[in-house]
């Protein structure tokens, strides 16, 4: 197992190399620099700035400097923001987005496995159909839609909730929900679909006639074998909560790396952009690692074998 | 002493395509201690009769279900869900027809042989495991620790099959059920297979029941036989007068279907013609009427009731009737058995 968790490991570096090099290519293939727009410069300072910030070094260099800086962990300066140390910058946020997307990844988690194995116990009865309404309305209505009419109930006329910004836990209640309704619809289907596939194998059967109890047959047969494939489905859950977070950050006004990001690219602001790419691509590949090494311990053909089926 | 008795079981199964009336009144019994033999063809209701003796199918499943299923003199088809439970397992086992889908891929041998054994004995998980093991040296796998160990995909169809043999053997049952335990494994394998149940049955005391499509396996192993066809018992007797004597048609074309030592490879093997009845519908008289080469007209209008064909040995078959006029066929089939070398019993071939 060590040697295919090794594998993986590298592979993810590899993988977060080639998004950092495309996101370079990309972001100087956009035509104009980060200064054009502001007008009441000098030639002359334009080029003082350009020269300081090395946007008039060739390419090639320019990218050298950055991957160097990178391993030494340095993401470099911001060229817009009032904080310059972009280190710093998602040392501020990085908290505050991690703590509103584990959040909401719980909600979907516990939430979505709980819809789906009662889905499939009550299959085809009341249980099931209350279910699957509830995931229907979940994947069909996208978070910021959710999110503004929550404000409006909860805050607006109710009153019990904080209408935005950040600091109590409050003030996450609304957004992780928002956050968390889809992929907690997206699992409580695929929960359950799983689910029902096991409880239908002959292995399910053969518990049964050892006499084993109902919840010991469901719990400890059929449902941990149904949350293999929930598992592997984590890491790109994962992307989509962290990719909703951009817009749900921005409505509800929260000072995570989502909003951050999201006014760096339309202030051009190259290293941020870079950085915001960097520190989403670890975040990613770091939850598809861990969800390789969870599989790994709970499927014995990996963790015997050393591959995958 | 009558350790299981079937009494006139109906059954229907809800599926998406309508109720299958998978059981038309099977009656079937097994004593303390002897091997009961169930043939039959894929599809007439060996597994489904085997599966609600042991109360597998769920109250959603089930469309109807009427009749009497004794068991150490409990009906088990009002025995509440906890006491059957407790059972099944302890008093009753059953062994898969496939050992690659009966065992829980994600968990080790070890682990499913003693759950079976906490589910039913107050010991601990470790006192469990080392059953377990004792239970795997048992029924002949080589290295039960190690074995305990690993997962199903490690091991081969024929060490698995003892390995959910084991897990049934675990609470020392009264009664066995095994279907068609070989089945799904090489011929090699099926031979050992069958031979460790008999050698267990001997050591246990404990009855079995062996479904089978195979007559061959049935001549070596059974002390009776049960001959099923569409949903019935159709004929049902001692080994011996099963193959020297049989009064079914149904029955006769199994026998002629059995490979003999002198059957040519080249020669195909003999089938009975046509289908079996379609379940989905009432079927009123005999359920082989449409095969049948001696069907009479009595037998699309009524069941023909069981007749005794000799002692303890019953045919439903209404060429047993008294007013019958008597079958060439079976006359022949008399005839050929009593010639010894030209018997077809595979009595040897083990
Ligand atoms: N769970 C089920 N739900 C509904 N119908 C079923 C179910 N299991 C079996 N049946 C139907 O009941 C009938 C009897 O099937 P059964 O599995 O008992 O046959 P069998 O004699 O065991 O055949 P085989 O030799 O192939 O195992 C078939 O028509 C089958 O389609
Ligand atoms: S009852 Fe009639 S149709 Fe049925 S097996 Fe006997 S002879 Fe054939
Ligand atoms: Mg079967």
């Amino acid at each position: 197992m060590t040697a295919y968790l090794a594998r993986r490991f590298l592979l993810s570096l590899l993988t977060l190399w080639v998004i950092i090099t495309l996101t370079f290519v990309l972001m100087h293939a956009i035509p104009g620099d980060p200064f054009m727009s502001e007008a009441r410069i000098s030639p002359q300072a334009m080029e003082n700035l350009r020269r300081y910030y090395g946007l008039d070094r060739p390419l090639l260099v320019q990218y050298g400097r950055y991957l160097a800086n990178l391993a030494r962990g340095d993401l470099g300066r911001s060229l817009r923001s009032e904080v310059r140390d972009i280190n710093q910058i998602i040392a501020d946020g990085l908290p505050i987005s991690a703590l509103l997307g584990a959040e909401a990844l719980i909600v979907a988690v516990l939430g979505g496995i709980t819809l789906g194995v009662l889905a499939a116990l009550g299959h085809n009865r009341v249980p099931d159909h209350l279910s699957m309404g509830t995931a229907i309305v979940g994947i069909s209505v996208p978070g910021f839609i959710l999110a503004t009419l929550l404000i409006d109930v909860f805050a607006v006329r109710l009153g019990i909730l904080p209408v935005a910004t950040w600091g109590t836990w409050k003030h996450t209640v609304m957004p992780a929900f928002s956050l968390a309704l889809a992929p907690l619809a997206y699992l409580a289907r695929l929960t359950r679909s799983s689910m029902l596939e096991e409880l239908g194998q002959d292995y399910v059967k053969a518990a049964v006639a050892r006499g084993l109890s109902r919840p010991r047959v469901i719990v400890g047969h059929a449902l941990r074998n149904a949350l293999l494939p929930v598992i592997t489905v984590l890491g790109p859950l994962t992307a989509g909560i962290l990719t909703g977070s951009f817009i749900i950050e921005y409505i509800f006004g929260i000072p995570g790396i989502g909003k951050i990001f999201v006014l760096s690219i339309s202030d051009r602001d190259y290293p941020l952009i870079l950085s915001g790419a960097v520190v989403y691509s670890v975040l990613l590949l770091a939850t598809n690692f861990l969800v390789d090494v969870a599989y790994s311990l709970v499927d014995p053909r990996i963790r015997v074998l050393g591959r995958a089926r | 002493m009558t350790l299981l008795e079937i009494d006139n079981l109906h059954l229907g199964l809800r599926t998406a395509d309508g109720i299958v009336h998978a059981l038309h009144g099977v009656t079937l019994h097994v004593d303390e201690g002897e091997m009961l033999a169930v043939v039959g063809e894929s599809g007439c209701g060996k597994t489904v009769t085997m599966q609600t003796v042991l109360g597998l199918f769920s109250a959603r499943e089930i469309a109807y279900r009427q009749g009497r299923i004794g068991f150490a003199g409990r009906d088990l088809l009002e025995l509440p869900e906890d006491e059957m439970r407790r059972l099944r397992g302890s008093q009753i086992a059953m062994v898969f027809q496939d050992p690659m889908t009966a065992l829980n891929p994600t968990l080790t041998i070890g682990h499913q042989i003693g759950e079976a054994i906490l589910a039913h004995r107050r010991v601990s998980r470790a006192a469990a495991m080392r059953q377990a093991v004792a239970l795997l040296s048992q029924v002949g796998v080589p290295q039960p620790e190690m074995r305990a160990a690993q997962y199903p995909f490690q091991l081969s169809g024929g060490l698995r099959q003892r390995a959910v043999i084991a897990s049934a053997l675990a609470c020392g049952p009264r009664l066995l059920i095994a279907d068609e335990p070989t089945t799904a494994l090489d011929v090699t394998i099926q031979a050992q297979i069958l031979a460790l149940l008999r050698s267990l049955q001997r050591q246990y005391g404990m009855a079995i029941i062996l479904v089978t499509h195979d007559l061959g396996v049935v001549a070596e192993m059974a002390d009776r036989v049960a001959v099923m066809y569409a949903g019935r018992i159709v004929e049902e007797g001692p080994i011996d007068a099963i193959f020297s004597r049989p009064s079914h048609p149904y029955t006769w074309g199994l026998l002629e279907c059995l490979p003999r030592l002198t059957t040519l490879r080249s020669q195909k093997l003999r089938t009975i013609e046509g289908a079996p009845p379609d379940l989905a519908g009432p079927l009123p008289g005999c359920a082989f009427a449409d095969r049948c080469a001696h069907a009479m007209s009595v037998c699309w209008e009524y069941l023909p009731p069981m007749f005794d064909a000799g002692t303890k040995h019953q045919s439903a078959c209404w060429l047993l009737h008294p007013h019958a006029a008597p079958i060439a066929e079976a006359t022949r089939l008399r005839q050929s058995a009593s010639a010894p070398d030209e018997k077809g019993l595979p009595r040897g071939r083990a």
